[in-house]
């Protein structure tokens, strides 16, 4: 069999597998637009902006979203606690090698009323289903949290109380670099990257990464603890999902959005309006949320054993440009 | 100077006072903060391997490399010798500067040898290599039909390959000169 004709199976067989058990779990599946008034404003994600012209000579500025978060988190309620959706996505400014490309599939899934240990739970069995289904032979699961790997990794000895001096000086005891300028969150991936992520590659098991500190919620929830509810998982050294026990408080999550746009002015990136009718969401779930958004092209990466995103990606944007 | 995010394989910097091989590099994105680049650089002088984390946005100090198409001839115990294929000047190279790829060394084999003022940097194989199979173990009966068994063979040059069932001794193949597996057969 050629590999096209391998990879054209494989990729229609993951959607087969995606929808059997989320459908078997009793998920529904959902479109929702690519194109956005309000896409997510994560400061470090640069768009695909664009505008739509009507014939009455209206002009619609706006954005392919980077994500579906938004509008998966609007039609989670009580009447349809949970929502999956094999989404196209596009990111913009970030480069094309053998783990990106500028448009790419994620399957985000989001359940009310499941808690982060839920969430972590459900996740493994959709990996083990997936792995089942593809004869993939997956190594026992390994759970680690952010804090014992900084302990163990970076001398580190608590993430509780995170802070830029903290970072500095465990960056200094490895004798690596740091601009004056970086932010704590830049401080922490240099301390992750050089010294963490090294141990995360050489293990052959699929590990999951959990709990971050503080300053890496991004929309997760903090625990009682102080930690962020955020996990990623990571196999062969390949990150596949970012997850949460998402931020349901609306309050603080127009607080986040506002500095979110405050540190986009400060970089240059465009200040997209933000999404009113999420926050009021929000405002109506009383319960807690769990959420998730899987690279499945990289799945299907690990799974079959591929090299690249463009031996997987039917017309992957480096084969097309 | 130049910005990290425009480094591509083979590239040499000036970092910390030595002279280093770009020999591999990922970009990551996390989730906050800025855009990183992690990168493998090797030591031109002592070939050891080092993996730092950049900032995309950093610059670094790029170095002038001319590049020159070589024979490979032979290896003592220092170095490995190869030709110019334009001066015909018999260019050694240390031998840690090649390190493991040294196995897929055969007589005449076409490389591209980087040099920054007359001092080789880096060694750059083609990325499939032919050889003639010095010894393949013989078929099992039965396997043939899957077209996925493969067994144990040895190159002309000792090199080790795991080959399909239907290869023989004496058949020319090309090798993945990344991976070290097989590629297909020439005939």
């Amino acid at each position: 069999m050629s590999d096209r004709k391998l990879n054209i199976e494989n990729r229609s067989k993951m959607n087969t597998t995606v929808r059997r058990f989320f459908g078997d779990q009793e998920y529904l599946e959902v479109e929702t637009p690519r194109f956005v008034r309000s896409p997510d404003i994560e400061p470090t994600l640069s768009h695909l902006e664009t505008s739509v012209a009507t014939l009455e000579g209206r002009k619609l500025d706006g954005a392919m979203i980077t994500s579906p978060e938004y509008a998966l988190k609007k039609l989670v309620s009580s009447e349809i606690p949970k929502v999956f959706e094999l989404a196209r996505v596009f990111r913009n400014g970030e480069p094309l090698d053998n783990l990106h490309s500028a448009e790419f599939t994620m399957l985000e899934w989001y359940r009310l009323g499941a808690s982060f240990q839920d969430g972590i739970a459900e996740t493994k069995e959709f990996i083990e289903y997936v792995a089942n289904s593809f004869e993939y032979e997956l190594k026992p699961w390994q759970i680690v949290t952010v804090e014992e790997l900084f302990k163990e990794h970076c001398g580190i000895e608590s993430l509780r109380e995170p802070s830029v001096e903290l970072y500095r000086s465990a960056l200094q005891a490895h004798d690596l670099d740091f601009d004056p300028g970086d932010t704590i969150s830049d401080l922490f991936q240099r301390l992750f990257l050089n010294l963490v992520q090294k141990h995360i590659d050489s293990l052959p098991n699929p590990v999951i990464v959990a709990y971050y500190p503080r300053h890496e919620a991004t929309l997760a929830k903090i625990n009682h603890d102080g930690f962020a509810e955020r996990f990623e998982i990571y196999i062969n050294g390949i990150e596949l999902c970012n997850a949460y026990g998402e931020l349901t408080d609306a309050a603080e999550q127009r607080s986040r959005f506002e500095s979110e746009l405050k540190e986009r002015r400060k970089l240059g990136k465009r200040e997209f309006p933000i999404d009113d009718e999420l926050i009021s969401a929000l405002e109506k779930i009383d319960q807690p949320m769990f959420g998730i958004a899987l690279g499945l092209d990289r799945l299907i990466m690990v799974i079959t054993g591929a090299k690249s995103l463009d031996d997987v990606i039917l017309f992957s944007t480096n084969n097309l440009f | 100077m130049a910005n990290v995010s425009e480094i591509k394989k083979g590239m040499v910097v000036d970092w910390k006072s030595h002279l280093w091989l770009i020999s591999e590099f990922q970009h990551v994105s996390p989730g906050k903060g800025s855009a990183f680049t992690r990168i493998k650089l090797k030591n031109i002088n002592t070939g050891k391997v080092v993996e730092n984390t950049f900032k995309s946005s950093e610059t670094l100090v790029f170095v002038d490399v001319s590049k020159k198409n070589m024979t490979y001839l032979f290896s003592d115990d220092l170095s490995h010798t190869f030709m110019d294929m334009v001066s015909y000047d018999q260019v050694p190279v240390d031998k840690a500067l090649v390190g493991d790829d040294a196995k897929y060394l055969k007589e005449g084999l076409q490389v591209i040898v980087s040099q920054n003022e007359d001092k080789a940097v880096a060694v750059e194989l083609p990325k499939k290599i032919e050889f003639v199979v010095g010894y393949a173990e013989p078929a099992v009966k039965g396997d043939t039909a899957s077209g996925n068994v493969m067994k144990n063979s040895t190159m002309e040059n000792g090199l080790e390959v795991r080959v399909p069932s239907f290869i023989k001794t004496g058949d020319k193949i090309l090798v993945n000169s990344d991976t070290c597996e097989y590629s297909e057969r020439v005939n």
